[in-house]
C-alpha cells in the first residue's frame, strides 16, 4: 500500500480535493492526545492501493498551533506513519508563491511531491494566467492545474503521483539557494552524530526535521544542534529569518515568470468587504447574522427537543410495560435511558450551531467576525475568535463548548471552555422563572414601571458575563500565562457553501458528540440515580398516607388521589434516605450560611444532573405534585413548597439563583469539557472552581443581605 | 540601522500602495508574518483600521489578512517603488 499525504494552506479546497479522491472510504480518527481530526482514506488506482492523509491546512511546517504541529509531525513520521511515498501539496495559484513556500518546507523533508494547482477557474476568472509547463520545469516536480471541485485534473493528478511512487526522483525540487548561515549551520550540524550517521551526511533534513522546536521555545533545538550552531557562532532567530527569505527570494523571481495579472475590476470579495467590514454597516450586519444565529440555537431547535423529550418518555413507557418492576427496571429506565435521552436532547441544538458556525465559514464570513470582534475580545484578553462559541453558550453551554473548536490557540481554547459555562444557558431559565415567581412576583415595580423579577434576570446574565470576564483575566495571567495568540488572519474570499462538505462538519461533530460525550452522560446519570436511589428504604406502614389508602374504599376517587398520595409519599421517603438525601443534610450546615435549608441541598446535589431538573427534584423532595394538573400548577407547588418548607425569602431566592448562575450544575457540560480537553484534569478544575466562585458569591448575597438589614 | 528607515505599517497611510523594508524579530507573530510573505519588497496596503485601535485589514501581495496594530508595529515600510535611501 502506498501511504500519501495532502498537505496545504487553508482555503484552498484541499479537503474538497481529499474528498473526490477517497470517496466514502474516508475515515475521521483522532491524533493521540489533542481533539484534532485524523482524517484518513483509501483509493484504488489500478492495482495499486492508496492511503491517503488529509493533514490540517497550515501555512508552514514551523508550527504557531497545534494543527500546524500536526502535519509537521505526520510528515516527520512522529506519530509511527510509514514513511510517505508522495505528499500531494494543493496550491491556490492566486497566492503562488506563499503557497509555494509550504510546498519546498516539505520538499525539504526529504519527501517527494507533487503539486496540485487547485481552484483554477477561479484563478482564471481573477484574471490570472500561468505558464503551467515553465512552472513544472523551474520547479523540477510535478504540477497538475486542477478544479477538484468540479473533479476536473483528478486523473492527471492520479497519474503524477503514480509516476511519483513508481520513481521517487521524479518528485523531487530544485533546491532553494541557501545564504551562507545556512550553509554555516549545515556544516555545523555535520558534527552530529546522527547526521553522520546517514549515508548522504545531508544535515538539511536535520535542521528541517527541527522547525518545531525551534518556533516551540525559540531557541532550543535539541542539546547538540545548539551547541553546534553556538560552536559555529550561528544566531538561530537569524538563521530562521534567513531561511525563510532565501525561500522566497528563490521563489518571488519564479512566480513572476510564470504567472501574468491582467487588471480586474474589483472582486465581489472586495465589493462586499467593503461593506461587511465597515465599522457602521459591517456590524449591523455581524449582529443580525449573530442574532439569527443565536435565535436559531435559542428557539428554532425547541420543537425537535420536544419531539426527542416525547419520544423518550415513549420509549420509557414501552420498555416499562415490558420489563416486571424491580432494580433492572429502574437502572434501565431511570439511568441508562434516562441518559441517552439526556444526550439526544442536545442533537437538535448542536446540529443547528455546527450547520451555523460551517456555512459561517465555509462562505468566509466566520473570519471577518474576527475582525469585527476583536477590538471588544481583546480586552477580556479573548481572541476574537471565542466570540460564537460563547455566544451559543446562551443557549447551551454544551454545544458552546463544542464551538470552541474553532479555536486555534489551545490556551485561548482553554479559557473559552472554561468560561463557557458562566454564559446563562436556557436551562437555568426554569429555576430562575419558579423562584422568582414564588419570592419576586408580587413585589412593587421599580421606578413604577419595571418589573423586578424582569430586572433581576437581566442582573443574572450581566452577574455571568462580567464573573466570565473576571475569570478569563485572572486565568490568562495565572493558568495560562502569555499573551492571546496574535490575531494573524487571512481573510479568504467569500465562496458560496458547499453542502457537501457544510454537512459532513456536522455530521461528524454529531457523532464525536453522540459516541464519545454520550457515554460518559450516560455513566454520570447512572451513577446519580444509584445515589438517589440506595440504599433502599421502605416507607413505615404506619405512615398517614399508607393509612389514608388502607382506609379509603377501592375504586373511588378518594381511594385513587389517596394512591397517587402514597406514591409520591414514598419516593419523598426514599429520596430523603437515600445517599443524596443523607448528602443534602450533612451539608446542611455548609449550605446553610447561604440561606439553604437541607431539602434544598438535596435539590442541589440532584440538580447536578442538568440544572433544570432542579424544579422536579424539589417537587419530589416535597412530595408535592399529586395534585398538579399541569406544568405549571406543578412549578407553582414547587414554588410554594420553597416558601413554606424552606422558608424561602426574597433574599433566599435570590442567593439559589446567584448560586445557579455561576455554580456548575450540569454533568452534560462535564462530559462535554472531558471529551473536547481529553483529561479529567480541567472538567474537575472548572467544577471546583465554579462552585467555590458560586458558594462565596451566595454567601455574600445571603450574609451581605441580611447585614443590611433584608430579609 | 534600517529600523530607522521608513515609516511603521501601524502608522501608515490608507489605500497607499507600499513595500516592505523590513520586519524586526518580536516574536512568534513575526515570524509567521514574514512566512505569510511579509518580505523585504513585498507589496502591501493598508485597506482599513477598526476603530479605537482594533485591528488592520492589510493587502499582502495578493491576499487579505488581519493584524492587530502592535504586530503592525514591528514591520517598516515605504511608498512602493521610492527608491530605498541608504
Amino acid at each position: 500500500m502506498a501511504e500519501i499525504a495532502l498537505a496545504g494552506n487553508p482555503n484552498t479546497g484541499k479537503t474538497t480535493l481529499f474528498n473526490q479522491l477517497t470517496g466514502l472510504s474516508a475515515h475521521v480518527g483522532n491524533y493521540p492526545g489533542i481533539t484534532v481530526d485524523r482524517r484518513t482514506g483509501t483509493r484504488e488506482v489500478g492495482n495499486q492501493s492508496w492511503h491517503l492523509h488529509d493533514l490540517p491546512g497550515t501555512y508552514s511546517l514551523v508550527a504557531s498551533s497545534p494543527e500546524e504541529q500536526i502535519a509537521h509531525h505526520v510528515l516527520t513520521g512522529q506519530y509511527g506513519d510509514a514513511a510517505f511515498d508522495a505528499v500531494i501539496v494543493v496550491i491556490d495559484p492566486m497566492n503562488l508563491a506563499r503557497n509555494l513556500f509550504l510546498l519546498l518546507q516539505v520538499a525539504e523533508l526529504g519527501l517527494p511531491v507533487v503539486a496540485a494547482l487547485n481552484m483554477m477557474d477561479a484563478a482564471k476568472e481573477g484574471g490570472l494566467s500561468l505558464e503551467v509547463d515553465d512552472l513544472h520545469h523551474a520547479l523540477g516536480c510535478p504540477v497538475v492545474p486542477m478544479v477538484a471541485r468540479r473533479g476536473d485534473g483528478v486523473a492527471a493528478l492520479e497519474a503524477a503521483v503514480a509516476s511519483v511512487i513508481a520513481d521517487p526522483s521524479r518528485g523531487q525540487v530544485r533546491q532553494t539557494a541557501w545564504p551562507a548561515i545556512v550553509d554555516r549551520a549545515l556544516k555545523a550540524a555535520q558534527s552530529i552524530p546522527e547526521v553522520q550517521a546517514r549515508a548522504d551526511g545531508d544535515a538539511r533534513w536535520y535542521l528541517a526535521t527541527r522547525p518545531v522546536v525551534l518556533n516551540a521555545e525559540r531557541a532550543g533545538l535539541g542539546d547538540e544542534v545548539q551547541t553546534a550552531l553556538a560552536d559555529a557562532n550561528i544566531d538561530v532567530s537569524e538563521l530562521r529569518r534567513a531561511m525563510v527569505h532565501a525561500r522566497y527570494a528563490w521563489l518571488d523571481p519564479l512566480v513572476e515568470r510564470v504567472t501574468t495579472r491582467s487588471p480586474r475590476p474589483p472582486s465581489w470579495t472586495t465589493r462586499i468587504d467593503r461593506f461587511a467590514l465597515h465599522p457602521v454597516a459591517g456590524t449591523a450586519l455581524f449582529l443580525l447574522v449573530m442574532g439569527v444565529l443565536f435565535q436559531a440555537v435559542f428557539a428554532w431547535s425547541d420543537p425537535a427537543i420536544d419531539a426527542i423529550d416525547g419520544g423518550a418518555s415513549a420509549a420509557s413507557a414501552w420498555i416499562a410495560s415490558l420489563l416486571p418492576a424491580g432494580l433492572l427496571k429502574d437502572v434501565l429506565i431511570d439511568g441508562v435511558l434516562a441518559g441517552v435521552a439526556g444526550t439526544l436532547v442536545f442533537v437538535p441544538q448542536i446540529t443547528v450551531l455546527f450547520l451555523g458556525i460551517s456555512l459561517l465559514e465555509d462562505t468566509g464570513y466566520l473570519a471577518r467576525t474576527a475582525f469585527l470582534i476583536d477590538r471588544i475580545m481583546r480586552m477580556a484578553g479573548l481572541p476574537g475568535k471565542s466570540f460564537v462559541p460563547l455566544l451559543s453558550s446562551f443557549a447551551c453551554n454544551v454545544p458552546g463548548v463544542m464551538a470552541a473548536r474553532t479555536i486555534a490557540s489551545p490556551a485561548d481554547r482553554m479559557v473559552t471552555m472554561l468560561i463557557a459555562p458562566l454564559m446563562t444557558c436556557s436551562a437555568r431559565l426554569p429555576v430562575y422563572a419558579v423562584v422568582i415567581a414564588a419570592v419576586f412576583a408580587h413585589s412593587e415595580p421599580v421606578f413604577g414601571f419595571l418589573s423586578l423579577g424582569g430586572l433581576i434576570l437581566t442582573g443574572l446574565y450581566l452577574l455571568g458575563v462580567v464573573v466570565a470576564l473576571l475569570v478569563a483575566f485572572v486565568l490568562r495571567r495565572t493558568v495560562f500565562q502569555g499573551e492571546s495568540a496574535p490575531l494573524l488572519l487571512e481573510m479568504p474570499p467569500y465562496r458560496r457553501p458547499r453542502t457537501g462538505n457544510v454537512l459532513r462538519v456536522v455530521w461528524r461533530r454529531l457523532r464525536h458528540f453522540l459516541v464519545e460525550t454520550g457515554s460518559v452522560i450516560v455513566a454520570l446519570t447512572v451513577v446519580l440515580w444509584a445515589l438517589m436511589t440506595f440504599p433502599h428504604s421502605e416507607l413505615p406502614t404506619d405512615h398517614p398516607a399508607q393509612v389514608a389508602v388502607t382506609t379509603t374504599q377501592a375504586e373511588t376517587p378518594a381511594r385513587k388521589t389517596a394512591e397517587a398520595r402514597l406514591d409520591h409519599a414514598k419516593q419523598r421517603h426514599q429520596l430523603e434516605h437515600s445517599i443524596a438525601g443523607r448528602m443534602g443534610k450533612t451539608i446542611e450546615p455548609a449550605i446553610a450560611p447561604l440561606g439553604f435549608d437541607w431539602r434544598i441541598g438535596i435539590g442541589l446535589i440532584g440538580s447536578f444532573a442538568a440544572r433544570e431538573v432542579l424544579i422536579p427534584v424539589m417537587g419530589q423532595v416535597y412530595g408535592r405534585g399529586a395534585e398538579a394538573e399541569d406544568e405549571d400548577a406543578f412549578n407553582t407547588a414547587v414554588g410554594d413548597s420553597l416558601v413554606r418548607f424552606s422558608g424561602m425569602t426574597p433574599l433566599v431566592g435570590l442567593s439559589l439563583m446567584v448560586f445557579f448562575a455561576i455554580a456548575m450544575q450540569c454533568m452534560s457540560t462535564i462530559a462535554v469539557l472531558q471529551r473536547e480537553t481529553a483529561s479529567w484534569r480541567w472538567p474537575i478544575f472548572a467544577v471546583v472552581y465554579l462552585n467555590t466562585l458560586a458558594y462565596l458569591l451566595s454567601l455574600a448575597v445571603y450574609q451581605g443581605g441580611q447585614a443590611l438589614g433584608y430579609t | 540601522m534600517t529600523q530607522a528607515r521608513g515609516t511603521c505599517l501601524a502608522d501608515a497611510p490608507l489605500h497607499v500602495p507600499l513595500q516592505v523594508l523590513s520586519v524586526s524579530d518580536v516574536g512568534a507573530m513575526t515570524d509567521r508574518l514574514v512566512e505569510f510573505g511579509m518580505t523585504p519588497g513585498a507589496r502591501v496596503e493598508i485597506l482599513r483600521r477598526a476603530p479605537w485601535s482594533g485591528p488592520l485589514l492589510i493587502r499582502l501581495r495578493h491576499f487579505v489578512l488581519t493584524m492587530r496594530p502592535d504586530a503592525a508595529r514591528a514591520v517598516r515600510v515605504q511608498a512602493a517603488g521610492e527608491q530605498p535611501d541608504g
